[in-house]
């Protein structure tokens, strides 16, 4: 082994206390940083794959308070819940200038009992309408769904059999989504007339919560708007001259969320901010204590005849070993709390979450414990080449 | 090579009890050859310049005036690292205060500079093996610097500087802490070293060195004399 690498390592050997405390407080940086950026951007994803998937422009649902409240925890916190208003609505909403695709869905929640495999949010749409579901549906099962047929979001329990059952009728889950790190993913796709099937059963069964014929009613309206109309008017038109319903844009909803969302990163980013600079410092002053005290060996050096360059190499080699293996440990120790806590994270932020734990979480943690190494290493040389420039013959004589 | 300075001038700055900085000489214009073969006494008083000497001459404290010249190049016309190898390769310099790196044993802190030399590890280990017979130290050789005594630390940073059979021995004080005995291994080593061809400077006021000397300077005020 080389000289300058035998004296680095004996010295990280010699001196576990201070080799020992280093690494930990390198390691809580990176653990900050990468457990931060972690939970930041998957509730970045999260949001974007909200975006994509609202699809509409506008949303109209039936009027009352908590109306949206309930559209929005069926979307985005996966609550099971239904609400219905006359189909005649849709009929009305094509009528209106600037309305370029209309659909309807039809929304029912199963239940925790005998009759149903699970507690299940259920989304109907209608396949000849449809411009939300359809597009990335598509991407799970390309066929046209049949009736009976059911697609289930990413984190919804399929039996080995591939039957679910809903109200007493046997449902195949024919395909799975991706996840999004919405509510949608613990929802369950199908054509508005299954839904209706299941809604019939559940009221056969005494077990429905509505009595509303299925024929007459749906859940929501999409509308996507023509280019050139304002998307504001055409939600004033709606509210001012439709009973019974209430219209919004898309974005509000998704604005909602985004002001939450930012609130979330900016406290996340405020926490990390805080315990790196507070560790910072403390890295910087234990090593400062410490480069102090290594004058005398870098003098002993000096006086063998090492060069200023061999001494850089021997602290540098020492800095390397405590900054990747402190790196290493904390970004090592943020993956497995990421991963151990991904669950909770989904499901109790409640804004939408999408966890990624690809190779670009992989890339993703290999990036910063190389940059955790580097910029480690680039806040402790200067007092090593402070250090250096202590005359030698003032170390002999001390 | 000859090693001598010439025209030496190191100025320190003091401190007078008014607390206003005043200039202190420690070496006026200082001439001074260290001859090969010869053991070379410095003795003087505390502050009279012999450790100043002792640096300047081996490279470590660049002077305010004058130079030195080894093979009849100035030293501190080299770079820093041209410096520092000649130090390596050629001079071995036993310092005032026992230095030692703490995280190596005996044996690894004397076959340091050897290893930094590039020299093969078991040629270093052999000559090691010997300079720690010969100062009575063998046994020594597992320990850390924690573990050993002031004496036993002095004769370790000797051998360490006899490590690589240098030109030049520049001993500041090599018999501080040291008994009789230990004094005769050190001063014999340092003798014998002569006796092969290496010019050896001893910086000290421990009069058992004088019998060792072939040539004595006494140092006062800066002062060569």
């Amino acid at each position: 082994m080389n000289v300058k690498l035998k004296l680095a390592v004996a010295s990280l050997k010699h001196n576990t206390a201070r080799t020992f405390y280093m690494t930990v407080l390198i390691a809580v940086i990176c653990f900050s940083v990468f457990s931060g950026e972690t939970v930041t951007s998957g509730l970045c994803d999260g949001m974007e794959s909200l975006k994509k998937r609202l699809g509409a422009d506008i949303v109209v649902i039936p009027s009352g308070k908590s109306r949206q409240q309930n559209f929005e925890e069926i979307l985005l916190g996966g609550k099971p819940g239904f609400f219905y208003m006359p189909n005649s609505v849709v009929t009305e909403i094509s009528r209106l200038d600037g309305a370029e695709k209309v659909t309807a869905q039809f929304y029912l929640a199963s239940l925790t009992a005998d009759c149903c495999s699970t507690e299940l949010q259920i989304m109907g749409f209608d396949p000849e309408s449809d411009f939300i579901v359809m597009p990335w549906l598509s991407k799970s099962y390309a066929k046209k769904l049949q009736l009976g047929e059911v697609i289930a979001g990413s984190d919804v329990f399929v039996p080995r059999t591939g039957i679910i059952k809903i109200y007493n009728q046997d449902m195949k889950v024919v395909g799975s989504m991706d996840k999004t790190g919405t509510g949608l993913d613990f929802t369950v796709f199908t054509n508005t007339d299954t839904v209706k099937l299941m809604l019939r059963s559940a009221q056969k069964l005494g077990v429905s919560a509505t009595d509303a014929d299925p024929d007459r009613v749906v859940s929501s309206v999409m509308i996507k708007v023509r280019d050139g109309f304002d998307k504001s008017d055409i939600v004033d038109t709606i509210n001012r001259t439709m009973a019974g319903v209430q219209a919004f844009e898309n974005r509000d909803m998704v604005t909602s969320f985004t002001s939450k969302l930012n609130h979330m990163t900016l406290m996340i980013k405020s926490l990390v901010g805080f315990i790196c600079v507070l560790a910072m410092i403390m890295v910087v002053f234990l090593f400062s204590v410490m480069i102090n005290e290594r004058k005398n060996e870098f003098g002993i050096l000096e006086i063998m005849g090492f060069t200023v360059r061999s001494l850089l190499a021997v602290v540098f080699y020492e800095l390397v070993f405590i900054c990747m293996a402190g790196s290493l440990a904390g970004v090592a120790m943020a993956a497995v709390w990421s991963l151990s806590f991904k669950s909770f994270l989904e499901s109790e932020l409640g804004v939408p979450f999408l966890f990624d734990c690809s190779e670009s979480f992989l890339l993703h943690a290999c990036v910063t414990a190389v940059a955790g190494t580097i910029l480690s290493l680039l806040l402790l040389l200067p007092f090593v080449l402070k250090a250096l420039r202590t005359p030698t013959e003032v170390v002999m004589r001390e | 090579m000859e090693l001598y300075l010439r025209d030496v001038c190191k100025t320190y700055k003091g401190k007078n009890a008014g607390h206003d900085s005043t200039d202190s000489f420690s070496m006026r214009n200082v001439n001074f050859d260290l001859l090969p073969g010869k053991v070379t006494l410095v003795t003087g008083c505390s502050g009279s310049g012999k450790s100043t000497l002792l640096s300047i001459l081996c490279g470590l404290l660049r002077p305010e005036s004058g130079n030195v010249f080894y093979g009849g190049d100035s030293i501190y016309d080299r770079g820093g690292n041209d410096l520092a190898l000649l130090r390596n390769a050629k001079f071995g310099i036993v310092p005032q205060k026992c230095l030692l790196m703490s995280s190596l044993t005996v044996r690894e802190n004397v076959m340091l500079p050897a290893l930094y030399a590039g020299v093969d590890e078991k040629k270093a280990a052999a000559k090691c093996e010997e300079l720690l017979s010969y100062l009575g130290i063998c046994s020594l050789c597992g320990r850390y610097p924690r573990e050993l005594s002031g004496g036993e630390m002095r004769r370790v940073c000797i051998a360490r500087a006899m490590i690589n059979e240098p030109e030049y021995i520049f001993a500041d004080e090599p018999t501080n802490d040291l008994d009789e005995n230990g004094k005769k291994r050190v001063l014999s080593l340092l003798r014998e070293s002569a006796g092969q061809g290496a010019g050896v400077l001893i910086v000290s006021h421990d009069s058992y060195a004088v019998s060792y000397a072939d040539i004595k300077y006494g140092m006062n005020g800066g002062r060569l004399l």
